[in-house]
């Protein structure tokens, strides 16, 4: 009885065990790059490839105008305003070469534009999403921080602070215009 | 008294059996897994451009791989070419890879590391290279299942062994590179990943290449 006890004791502590593991990395001796190129890209092209290669997004300005082509079409033309600039993330394509988003800075606060690479509408018959006013009048609670780029061909990564100052983000998704927010936060 | 003996045997053997169970259990469970649907036996060449993907709950359409497609060379005769060894560095804070071969950069680009599971740090060796394989686990709404994951690169070590199946590979459902995204692989762009995978030891001599004695595996840093 009293060995059938113990048993069950040590059998008890390996399922503890088990449930509160940590894998703790391999101590190595790790070799730092020789060349200080520890950051991310930082310079913002005017033309980005998608992730397949098969597409490309260029930028072409004239005056204040840019033109935004995606391989030969010509999707759409936006104004800017002289402290304006418009720029091509590196995730600016969705994986299915679909969409894309460019981002718009310079006037306070950045708004980010949605638009379909072969130029057609949304469901409001808009061409382009704007995912920043969107967000603010469906979550007028939070700020939007970023957005990072595409979990998915439709759904676009936002993150954002609440009101507190707690990081959360959410995806919108464009063939809805909605908002989902997330339990993890997408750093 | 010998029904006393038959009952404390009994005992005994079912101390011994949850005893030995249960330390099995979390032997196993301590080795990690980078997509447990394929944990069970080495990786191997998959195509299958009949089946959708999923990820995150999200329908998804895998590239078309044809394997009649010829590999790029490694070096094209007349051209300059850098020399030394090749080295492979992927940064978990800053999400990118930076390759160089001597002191020459290869190339840098934005990847995505484990989200769900983190990438183990440590340094690594590419043991086998496959031009497509399927990838899949996760529960619930967690759960993915992609078939066609291109251009992968297997790597391992003492602690982290070629079952476990992490790799650097081309990814087609999602474009969020720069940010952890994956269960413990290291994902990159397509065009990046098939850069990469035309670069890396063991030189490319089919749709699936191993290591050998004069065919040596790039080396893999994770930090």
């Amino acid at each position: 009885m009293l060995f059938l006890t113990v048993s069950l004791l040590m059998s008890l502590g390996f399922f503890w065990l088990k449930a509160n593991q940590r894998v703790s990395p391999p101590i190595l001796a790790v070799t730092e790059p020789t060349a200080s190129l520890e950051r991310r890209p930082s310079a913002i092209p005017s033309s980005q490839i998608s992730p397949d290669g098969a597409a490309t997004l260029t930028l072409k300005t004239n005056g204040d105008t840019v033109s935004i082509m995606a391989n030969d079409l010509l999707v759409a033309n936006i104004r800017l305003s002289p402290n304006e600039r418009l720029l091509l993330p590196f995730n600016t394509w969705s994986p299915d070469d679909k969409y894309f988003f460019v981002q718009k800075t310079g006037a306070g606060s950045d708004e980010y534009l949605v638009m379909s690479a072969s130029g057609k509408t949304f469901r409001d018959g808009s061409l382009e999403l704007p995912v920043a006013g969107l967000f603010s009048s469906a979550h007028p609670d939070f700020s939007l921080t970023a957005v990072t780029g595409w979990a998915s061909p439709t759904l676009i990564v936002i993150n954002s602070t609440s009101q507190s100052g707690t990081p959360a983000s959410f995806w919108l998704d464009i063939t809805t215009s909605k908002f989902i927010r997330l339990s993890s936060y997408f750093n | 008294m010998k029904q006393q003996w038959i009952y404390l045997t009994g005992l005994i053997s079912l101390g011994l059996f949850l005893t030995v169970t249960s330390f099995a259990r979390l032997v196993k469970d301590t080795t990690p897994c980078a997509n447990p649907g394929h944990c069970q036996e080495l990786p191997k060449l998959e195509v299958d451009n009949r089946t959708l993907g999923h990820f995150e709950n999200q329908v998804i359409v895998p590239p078309t791989i044809d394997l009649a497609e010829v590999p790029a060379q490694s070096n094209v005769l007349g051209e300059n070419v850098a020399t030394g060894e090749k080295h492979i560095y992927v940064n978990l804070a800053t999400q990118t890879l930076t390759a160089y071969q001597g002191d020459t950069l290869f190339m840098q680009t934005p990847v995505s590391t484990g989200k769900w599971n983190k990438t183990p740090p440590g340094d690594y060796t590419i043991w086998v290279k496959l031009r497509s394989t399927r990838m899949s686990g996760g529960e619930g709404g967690d759960a993915y299942d992609l078939p066609n994951v291109p251009y992968v690169m297997f790597f391992y070590n003492d602690q982290i062994p070629k079952i476990s199946g992490f790799s650097l590979h081309g990814a087609y459902w999602h474009d969020n590179f720069g940010h952890p995204m994956s269960h413990g692989c290291v994902n990159m762009r397509q065009v990046d990943a098939k850069k990469l995978y035309d670069w890396v030891g063991p030189d490319t001599t089919g749709n699936i290449t191993y290591v050998s004695a004069g065919n040596t595996g790039t080396k893999v840093t994770i930090y």
